[in-house]
């Protein structure tokens, strides 16, 4: 079994995947609802928050410092809000208006206050969860790492609103209006997520710093968009992503040698590329795969037709291509015998003659039925005859036959 | 004879893999006054997109005033559907007039007393003089219709298309689009409109275009607005080919595949 | 007494003030505000590449990564939403997150290979270093708030084209590719400059909140690009002005709240869409209603053969009108005070008439054009006079004739 982390390195895991869990439970929520940026202005808001609870309490002690940068987190969202709607400011430029503004205010307090302690702004931004073992709680009678202790507790409350509310949020995200119409109480769930994601930027801060939050609850949630089509897995996916992203990051900065959140960030990123490349369906090299092989298949139903017209008229073969698709589909077709010598062989028979009677009735149909002009019929987007399938096909032909009666 | 303004020959789009327009063949000649009829999702405003330039054909091709749509050096005067405009965007409502003096003007110069001046002439030809120094967004909506037809007169061009221009505007504004267009029609210019209003066609339009997914009809509104041509359009159903069409898209999109014995 | 280094600051970011904001009203015109954010961010993982594989800490080679990095990254933000389902906020927020994640591992790696001068760099990127600002600097900020100036000018018909519709530009010929490309450029360049000055976050306040506060003071493109240079020149100044007192405060938070402060005061006293002038407009109408509803009550009494009302019968009967309503009304010559009583004056008298004939035709159009119920909605007569086409009036007019003559 490979040595795979430290056992400081599993305490810094289990502080990292706790964060990763808890932002992507409600990271889906903020995606859905087109809030992503939200993440980053209230990771940057809270700022001034944090600083004032820790002047106010003397000590950094948690909990202060989660109370100023609670009240901060929902500063930020209500007024980007009251700019946005009673000012008629853009919502993005709202939201950056408040959010940096309370943010340079942050950063003089900083200077003011916390100079000479340990709260240098840099620490803000990334957090210190590589120091997470040293500072440990007897919990249960078992030594926890400190910071573990508020990311939990928001683990657990996300878990439990969202799973309380799940139909409501789902309503909301999906159709306010509908939501509205039926008397759900929508502004008062909304500023509830809110004050969720307030809550769990700030338990996480030490352990991923204000900034990473940002990428947590953003990109596992956007990969899961990416897969999936329902809410449920959603939240799954993006839940999963999280951890994968924490677990792999944490092993990763250790054998690197440098920080935790960072690799977390890079390492969810590259899931983003994957699931942008390779979503079964939706990615871009399934889609260039189905494209590719429809236009193959085409190739050689084209050449087999073509070859077994030539093949009943006793005509030479087509002549034979090389760097092309039709060349391609001509080897692909002798390497399975479906084609020999220019003339089709066996089940290439078959297909050949299916098509040409597929593309015989298309042609009546399309001639009679729709009108389409003789010289019409050739163009590629009138070949509807590769799209046939049997059900089709006899109802053209039952068609057609009902029309001569 | 008269030389076609839009000459279209077996246009077929598609949208997501699935055909909007089918095998769209049609010659619309210089000068007419024609309208775009068809129930909703019929590929109106596709076809109009398609003259424009912006969507690309899956098979078939298009000519303006002769030339193939990608060489094509003709202004086009385009008038969008109310809804795809930022009416809180600041600009009022003689600088969206001018933007159709831009093309004409050329780059790095600056609109003069020529385009302004123009620019007035166009808003004075839709009623809308008075209202130039208004933000866009304090205008109704007949108001705001009128300000991008003036637009498109600002650009002086052969051909003008209009997405649905009377769809909910209020009288005067449709009086006020009456009149251009018969202006148009008088300076030998030539308009093709997606229009609504079937009542208003006959007393209207010299030429017609019945559209559903494939044209049904099309030619001078006396012989092509018919009641037969009409209930084609929009009463029956083509099975087989609405099947058909579904067809290419599942298979399109990943459904695997028919065909084969 | 002003050192001439804290002159070089002032023009230093002076300049870049002027930048930021020529830029940045681009930007909140496209709706894109917070990509200055996310290009702030994702400048990181550049400057950290570029140190690494040249070794040097020169403002040049690292400002070259960090453009790279941005443009990249700007890139991406735009090429997500067309090549995948992914929304353009998820892909601003997400690019954001893992471009910075990316750097801040990369400069760890820095650290721990380096001694502290690398991170003490990285502390200056972070939140900006204005004080140290060199001469050079200052000059470079200066030519680009040039360069740029004279683009918006020249540019200025293309770029409004290509802010409020692209698809009007595409059809007249405009190249609007390039000039997407133009603008993403120029906001990567900026904030690159405005790096070393005010640090990532700050950067972005700087290209958000001048145009923001500018928005409130026009409604003119050309006006809405001046104002938010200037502001953010103005910001600048005061910003840099008030740190050089204050030694202890870093400059970059303080232009920030500078910038801040003249977008309240913009929120608040903006002729026409400020705070203030909207409450100042919206209580004079209501008091103009209130007048109203003084002289219909009047009108009504008068036809009924009661020519005076008391006073109190304004004040606190139905009519419930305000002191100060009263007042207006005999400012403006309507009515007359004679002891207790209030009598109609024929100016008031006519205004009456008026108001209720207006106040007819609409409840008319209402109910026979639109189907509302009567009483649900109460215009002034100037909206009803500006809103309805004067045919329609006529025509209106015509049925209530019409329905008063056969009830």
């Amino acid at each position: 079994m490979i040595h795979l982390l430290s056992p400081e390195g599993w305490e810094i895991l289990s502080v990292a995947a706790c964060a990763a869990l808890a932002c992507g439970i409600i990271g889906p929520q903020l995606v859905l609802r087109r809030r992503a940026m939200l993440g980053d202005a209230i990771s940057h808001g809270v700022l001034p928050g944090l600083v004032l609870g820790f002047v106010f309490s003397g000590s950094r002690d948690l909990f202060w410092m989660m109370i100023g940068a609670l009240i901060a987190a929902l500063l930020v969202s209500f007024l980007a809000e009251w700019l946005r709607d009673r000012a008629g400011l853009d919502g993005g430029a709202a939201l950056g208006v408040v959010f940096t503004s309370l943010f340079a205010v942050g950063i003089i307090l900083v200077e003011i206050f916390a100079r000479d302690v340990d709260l240098d702004p840099g620490c803000v931004l990334h957090g210190m969860v590589e120091l997470a073992p040293l500072d440990q709680i007897e919990w249960l009678g078992r030594s926890i790492p400190r910071s573990l202790v508020p990311v939990m507790i928001a683990l657990g409350l996300n878990i439990v609103v969202t799973l309380l509310l799940w139909k409501e949020w789902k309503i909301c995200a999906f159709d306010p209006a509908l939501a509205n119409a039926t008397g759900l109480p929508v502004r008062i769930l909304e500023q509830g997520l809110l004050a969720l994601v307030a809550v769990t930027s700030v338990a996480c801060f030490e352990a991923v710093g204000s900034v990473l939050v940002i990428a947590m609850l953003a990109v596992p949630a956007t990969v899961a968009h990416l897969l999936c089509n329902r809410m449920g897995s959603m939240v799954m996916v993006s839940v999963v992503v999280g951890f994968l992203s924490a677990f792999i990051g944490t092993i990763s900065a250790e054998q690197l040698d440098t920080n935790v959140p960072g690799m977390m960030a890079t390492t969810s990123g590259f899931f983003l590329m994957g699931a942008v490349l390779l979503a079964p369906g939706r990615g871009i090299v399934p889609r260039f795969v189905r494209r590719f092989r429809w236009t193959l298949r085409v190739a050689m139903e084209d050449l087999l037709a073509e070859a077994q017209l030539c093949a009943e008229k006793s005509r030479p073969a087509p002549a034979r291509q090389f760097l092309s698709m039709r060349g391609l589909a001509t080897i692909l077709l002798e390497i399975r015998g479906f084609l020999r010598a220019g003339r089709p062989r066996g089940q290439g028979q078959r297909i050949a003659q299916a098509l040409l009677k597929k593309r015989g009735l298309w042609r009546r149909f399309a001639a009679e039925r729709l009108g389409l002009a003789p010289d019409h019929l050739d163009e590629p987007a009138h070949r509807i005859e590769h799209h046939l399938d049997e059900d089709l096909t006899r109802k053209i032909e039952t068609g057609l036959d009902s029309m001569r009666d | 004879m008269i030389k076609p303004a839009v000459e279209i020959h077996d246009l077929t789009v598609a949208y997501r893999e699935k055909p909007v327009l089918w095998d769209i063949d049609v010659v619309i000649p210089e000068g007419s006054l024609c309208a775009i009829v068809g129930p909703n999702g019929a590929g109106k405003t596709t076809l109009l997109s398609s003259i424009l330039g912006t969507i690309k054909p899956a098979s078939g091709w298009l000519k303006i005033f002769d030339q193939p749509i990608e060489e094509s050096e003709e202004l086009i005067g385009f008038v969008p559907q109310r809804e795809s405009v930022d009416w809180d965007f600041p600009v009022e409502v003689l600088d969206v007039v001018m933007m159709g003096t831009y093309r004409r003007l050329g780059w790095f110069r600056r609109p003069g007393k020529a385009q302004h001046d123009w620019a007035m002439e166009c808003l004075e030809a839709v009623g809308m003089a008075d209202l130039h120094r208004r933000q866009i967004g304090e205008l109704s909506g007949g108001q705001q219709q009128r300000v991008f037809i003036a637009r498109a007169l600002a650009q002086d061009a052969r051909l003008f298309l209009m997405d649905e221009p009377f769809a909910g505007v209020d009288a005067a504004t449709e009086d006020a689009i009456r009149h251009v267009l018969e202006d148009l029609k008088r300076q030998g210019r030539t308009v093709i409109l997606v229009h609504h209003d079937l009542q208003t066609i006959e007393q209207f339009f010299d030429h017609v275009l019945l559209l559903n997914l494939r044209l049904i009809a099309s030619g001078p509104t006396m012989e092509t607005f018919t009641r037969k041509n009409l209930l084609r359009t929009y009463g029956g159903r083509l099975t087989l080919l609405d099947e058909a069409a579904e067809a290419v898209r599942r298979i399109r999109t990943g459904g695997g595949g028919g065909g084969g014995s | 007494m002003i050192s001439p280094n804290t002159l070089v600051i002032l023009a230093g970011t002076t300049a870049l003030g002027i930048c930021c904001g020529l830029v940045g009203a681009l930007m909140l015109l496209r709706r894109r505000a917070l990509l200055s954010d996310a290009l702030a961010h994702a400048t990181l993982p550049g400057v950290c590449i570029a140190f690494l594989l040249s070794g040097s800490r020169s403002t040049i080679v690292l400002g070259v990564g960090a453009l790279i990095s941005a443009l990249i990254g700007a890139a991406l933000v735009s090429w997500l939403p067309r090549f995948s389902r992914v929304r353009r906020d998820s892909a601003t927020a997400c690019i954001l997150g893992i471009l910075f994640g990316a750097g801040i591992a990369l400069s760890a790696i820095i650290q721990r290979s380096g001694p502290g001068a690398a991170a003490a760099g990285l502390d200056s990127l972070l939140l900006g270093r204005a004080a140290g600002m060199l001469r050079s600097e200052a000059m470079l900020l200066g030519g680009c708030a040039l360069v740029m100036s004279l683009l918006v000018l020249v540019l200025r018909k293309e770029l409004l084209v290509s802010c409020f519709d692209p698809l009007f530009g595409r059809c007249s010929g405009q190249p609007t590719g390039a000039l997407d490309l133009l603008q993403t450029a120029l906001l990567a360049g900026t904030v690159v400059l405005a790096l070393p000055a005010v640090g990532v976050v700050l950067t972005a306040a700087l290209v958000v909140i001048p145009p923001a506060a500018a928005r409130f003071w026009t409604d003119r493109f050309d006006s809405l690009l001046r104002i938010s240079a200037l502001l953010g020149a103005v910001s600048g100044m005061l910003g840099t002005a008030i740190s050089s007192g204050h030694p202890e405060l870093p400059a970059g938070p303080v232009i920030v709240l500078s910038a801040t402060s003249f977008f309240t005061l913009s929120l608040l006293i903006a002729p026409k869409r400020g705070l203030i002038a909207r409450k100042l407009r919206s209580s004079a109408r209501k008091q103009q209603r209130e007048v109203r509803r003084i002289l219909h009550a009047l009108l009504l009494a008068s036809e009924q053969d009661l020519h005076s009302l008391s006073t109190d019968q304004i004040v606190a009967g139905s009519v419930s009108a305000s002191p100060r309503a009263l007042k207006q009304a005999i400012i403006d010559g309507f009515i007359e005070r004679q002891g207790d009583r209030l009598q109609l004056k024929p100016l008031g008298s006519e205004r009456a008439r008026r108001a209720r004939k207006s106040q007819e035709i609409w409840r008319e159009w209402l109910t026979s054009e639109a189907a509302i119920d009567r009483d649900l909605i109460d215009l002034d007569e100037e909206d009803i006079e500006k809103l309805l086409p004067l045919e329609l009036v006529r025509s209106l007019e015509n049925s209530i004739e019409l329905r008063k003559t056969t009830t």
